[in-house]
């Protein structure tokens, strides 16, 4: 198995040992911190500067409370970076797995290195996505 | 390698589980770049997010996760270490009952959130 060589293999297990413990933090920030405990965050929150402005806009309008959490939590760069390295990470993790399988499974020379190229198109596009959508936040506060 | 495997239940599993999380990545990411489009965006993805569909799809991603994790953790150990190997089968069964259980909890939470 595993045709990406001994490298490919290692950082496999790596990028899984850092998803393990980078997934526990995205779990408990985006469903504790900004669901149940909701302004708990601000503790965490604390490159940004106008939190206390957030936090009346929440009080104001509830239902958004949680898009004003989001944005408390992006204000500090520190979080957007995390989010980077997870979406990086993830991306990187879960379509070497893919590739994996497939050098596993499809014997065929050809359409093997077509669906590999494929896989590493369509990791890269979301890859691309991903980073864009995190960098390129912008909370609209009025 | 593939003797450190309890099985392959876990080794197929763990397959599974990792295609499927690709998928929810797929969408995931999809749904960022959109909910990062301001205020209404955010609200239309998380709309979308709390019905029923979507609510029992999480519940089955946190399965998969979990899942995947342990597993992964328990296949990490055994091929780093000569004692989690040595102790392969063992936890390989504290592996699943440690998913059983935190899907059980967790689920059990979930659901009960109000939508
Ligand atoms: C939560 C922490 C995670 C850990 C500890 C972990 C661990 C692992 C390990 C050790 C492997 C190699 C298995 C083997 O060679 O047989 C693997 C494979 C894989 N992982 Fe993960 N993983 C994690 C998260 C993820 C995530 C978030 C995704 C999806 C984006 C993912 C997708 C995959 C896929 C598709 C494979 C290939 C399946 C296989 O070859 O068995 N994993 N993972």
């Amino acid at each position: 198995m595993n045709s990406g060589g001994s490298k490919g293999w290692l950082l496999q297990r790596i990028s899984g040992a850092l998803l393990f413990l980078m997934l526990g933090t995205h779990f408990y920030l985006y469903h504790y911190f900004m669901g149940p405990a909701d302004w708990g965050f601000q503790s965490i929150g604390y490159g940004a500067t106008d939190l206390e402005a957030l936090k009346a806009l929440a009080l104001a309008d509830p239902s958004r409370s949680t898009y004003y959490a989001l944005a408390g939590l992006f204000a500090n760069p520190v979080w957007k970076a995390f989010d980077i390295i997870l979406i990086t990470l993830g991306t990187y993790h879960g379509f070497y797995g893919i590739h994996s399988i497939i050098d596993d499974w499809m014997t065929h020379n050809t359409r093997r290195n077509l669906s590999n190229w494929l896989v590493y198109i369509i990791g890269f596009v979301l890859w691309v996505i991903g980073i864009v959508s995190v960098i390129s936040f912008n909370p609209q506060l009025v | 390698m593939y003797k450190v495997r309890e099985g392959y239940f876990s080794w197929i599993l763990h397959k599974i589980t990792g295609v499927s999380i690709v998928l929810f990545l797929l969408f995931h990411i999809w749904g960022m770049s959109r909910m990062s489009k301001g205020p209404e965006a955010f609200d239309a993805v998380i709309a979308a997010y709390k019905t029923p569909l979507f609510r029992a799809g999480e519940v089955l991603l946190l399965g998969a996760i979990l899942f995947h994790a342990i597993n992964g953790v328990r296949l990490i150990l055994g091929e780093f270490t000569v004692w989690a190997m040595e102790k392969n089968k063992l936890l390989a069964w504290l592996a699943y009952a440690l998913v059983g259980v935190l899907f059980l909890v967790g689920a059990y939470f979930m659901w009960r959130a109000e939508g």
